[in-house]
């Protein structure tokens, strides 16, 4: 009784040291991140089956499309869906393994004005913190601050 | 001697009472293929009047989205709206040379995806318009659906409406775009098909030239679902290379009027005379979607 509240525990601690993260799936895969990891490294399962299963289990929505006759659409959407998964695990052990992590140095900067440079320099610390900025939750990355303005004729 | 002094006989020879009540036979070359005359307008799609709406201008390079662009920024400003615009392009960003254009900082997809985020939470939180030139090699929208698959009616419920811009070609690899955003899911109730009679054969008729595109199953598909479609004229080639060379304005080159600042040569009266047509023309085209204008 006690292991399994214990367990529950465990599970709800890791749930609330990311629970920025907004969506199910990248909650839940928090939580599980060691038995997800490790089904992974036994099984090496394909990606699709994986999503189709977690769309069962309600952790994400598969759209339509998923099922659609069209061969083409099918595909296509089956693909965005996976890639939409994998970010999310990606993005899933960045977080743990930075939280594991002891600190360091302070993170590459995001991307500020026009007037940056055209390209960043392709540390590993930036690709990074790129891939982590595509994921599937916009609203969890704090977006770097850029302003807009209404045009003007020349 | 004798035939001098003999009267000549003259005939007089009238056809006029002959040809009374004959039939009028037709006369001059039949229209051209490519009339610049507008045809009348089609039904008016969905009325976005008073609307904040994001254009999303998409479509292969060089089919015609940053010219039409280019249209819609001056039909704005000139009814005094003032958008945003936007250049998302990352191999071509063309429209600065004639308005004041947001661009992202860098050429990173990745990066230019959050710019594109960034623009669009502005637009749903102030409620502004904006003109996203999307670009022939931008991924960057694609990028965006793949995180937020229901990126349009997230849009709309926070009361921007999403305004979706193909810019076809007659070849059928111009429909690619439309192809995949559609099977990503994103499908703006304002969704226009426009095919630019700039990019077929003049010699051709413009249903021909587009015969192709439009029965695709793509194109019948977007078009079942609601999408409007319209047609972009053609304008001279050389007109529209001495404009861009310019850097003028279609109202500018017009009118003969020089951007602020500087001192450009008038086109000559007769290219004048073809962008007025060509303006005419375009806004009678654009007539259906003139509501979805910012």
């Amino acid at each position: 009784m006690t292991g399994t509240t214990d367990a529950r525990f465990e599970r709800l601690r890791a749930v609330a040291a990311t629970s920025n993260l907004r969506s199910p799936l990248a909650r839940w895969l928090s939580a599980n991140h060691v038995e997800f990891e490790k089904l992974l490294k036994d099984y090496r399962p394909r990606w699709e089956a994986l999503v189709e299963q977690l769309g069962a289990d309600g952790l994400l929505k598969l759209p339509p499309e998923f099922t659609s006759d069209d061969q083409k659409i099918r595909q296509l959407t089956r693909r965005r869906v996976v890639k939409a998964a994998m970010r999310t695990w990606e993005r899933v052990k960045l977080q743990v393994a930075q939280k594991s992590a002891p600190p360091s140095r302070p993170p590459a900067p995001a991307p500020r004005g026009p007037n940056r440079p055209s390209r960043s320099p392709a540390t590993p610390m930036n690709r990074h913190a790129l891939q982590a900025a595509d994921q599937d939750d916009p609203d969890h990355e704090p977006l770097p601050k850029f302003t807009f303005r209404p045009t003007k004729l020349r | 001697m004798t035939t001098q002094s003999k009267k000549a006989n003259i005939i007089r020879f009238q056809t006029r009472s002959r040809l009374d009540g004959e039939e009028e036979l037709p006369v001059g070359l039949p229209p051209s293929s490519t009339s610049q005359l507008a045809p009348a307008p089609i039904a008016s799609a969905i009325d976005l009047t008073g609307k904040p709406k994001i254009w999303f201008a998409i479509g292969p390079g060089r089919s015609g989205k940053t010219m039409l662009l280019r249209w819609a920024a001056e039909v704005c400003v000139n009814q005094g709206a003032t958008p945003i615009v936007a250049a998302a392009d990352p191999q071509n960003r063309s429209l600065k040379n004639y308005m004041e254009v947001e661009e992202p900082p860098t050429n990173d997809a990745t990066a230019t995806s959050r710019w594109m985020e960034a623009l669009l939470r502005h637009a749903m939180e102030q409620k502004a318009s904006a003109l996203v030139d999307l670009g022939g090699g931008d991924t960057s929208l694609h990028k965006l659906l793949a995180t937020v698959p229901d990126l349009a009616a997230a849009l709309d419920d926070s009361g921007v409406a999403p305004v979706a811009l193909y810019t076809l070609g007659p070849r059928v690899d111009d429909l690619a775009s439309l192809a995949s955003f559609e099977a990503f899911g994103f499908k703006p109730a304002a969704t226009v098909l426009i095919c630019n009679e700039g990019l077929a054969d003049p010699t051709i008729d413009r249903d021909d030239a587009f015969a192709r595109v439009r029965r695709h199953s793509a194109y019948r598909a977007a078009v079942a679902r609601g999408a409007t479609e319209a047609w972009m004229p053609r304008m001279d080639a050389a007109v529209a290379q001495e404009i861009e060379a310019k850097r003028l304005g279609f109202v500018q080159a017009r009118d003969a009027l020089s951007p602020a600042g500087r001192k450009v040569a008038p086109l000559g009266p007769f290219d004048r005379s073809r962008v007025r047509l060509w303006l005419q023309t375009m806004a009678a085209e654009m007539a259906p979607i003139m509501s979805w204008l910012p």
